[in-house]
């Protein structure tokens, strides 16, 4: 079974690791929050454009609840999603604002049910072990 | 002009982050050539600045056209932001329940 280490960054008490997107124009590293409340993965609009995508090149509108009340956004594929030393193909996440300069979005439980992890505050390390399909 | 020979105007040599942030304070930066503190981490070790500006958006304008002598970037804030931050709540209803198991 192969097991990875990674570490990552505690910021206001948020777990932030790195993740590295794949778009039709270039790749880029982005800073989320590791999110096990979240059911889906987010990433900003900024983000979304800069990687070569447009809002038409969504499959699905999407609404969220947040504090500030009812936003509307929508779901897209990436061509690729790595967090974690785990890559996936074609992967949905949705799109939405954060409102929060130093964060690029949220990685959610649609990517992280793919593997085990073991999140180890102290020592600022994930410990994946991923599974044979 | 070849466009994979284009370089950004203002790409500097490779700084720290430490240099980066006192450099650029309080802005985003686009950066290229990113060395992280190791392997998927989200610390940066060293990069080279190739844009700059209040948003992000201007950050990457000078590459935005240059993806193939730049086909890896990251925009990062210099600053720290202090605003909270907006965690979405997401309706779920039965086809976007499929998308999350898919």
């Amino acid at each position: 079974m192969t097991k990875l280490s990674r570490s990552f960054v505690r910021e206001r008490e948020l777990i932030i690791v790195d993740a590295e997107v794949v778009g039709p124009a270039n790749t880029t590293n982005a800073r989320l929050v590791l999110d096990t409340g979240a059911a889906a993965t987010t990433l900003v609009p900024e983000l979304i454009e800069d990687l070569g995508y447009t809002r038409r090149d969504s499959f699905k509108k999407a609404k969220v609840h947040t504090a500030v009340g009812e936003e509307k956004g929508y779901w897209l594929r990436v061509a690729e999603f790595s967090v974690l030393g785990v890559t996936t193909p074609n992967f949905a996440v949705t799109v939405f604002p954060v409102g929060h300069q130093n964060i690029d979005g949220l990685v959610g439980m649609n990517f992280l049910r793919h593997f085990n992890f073991e999140v180890r505050p102290a020592e600022r390390r994930i410990l994946v072990e991923l599974i044979k399909r | 002009m070849d466009a994979a020979k284009q370089v950004a105007p203002n790409e500097t040599e490779p700084l720290s982050w430490a240099e980066i942030c006192a450099r650029y304070p309080d802005q985003y930066v686009c950066l290229v050539d990113v060395e992280a503190v190791e392997l998927g981490s989200p610390e940066i070790k060293t990069g080279r600045v190739v844009g700059c500006g209040p948003t992000r958006r201007a950050a990457f304008d000078p590459i935005r056209d240059l993806g193939a002598k730049y086909p890896r970037h990251s925009v990062r804030f210099t600053g720290v932001c202090t605003e909270p931050l907006i965690r979405p709540s997401l309706v779920i209803d039965d086809e976007t329940l499929e998308i999350l198991r898919s």
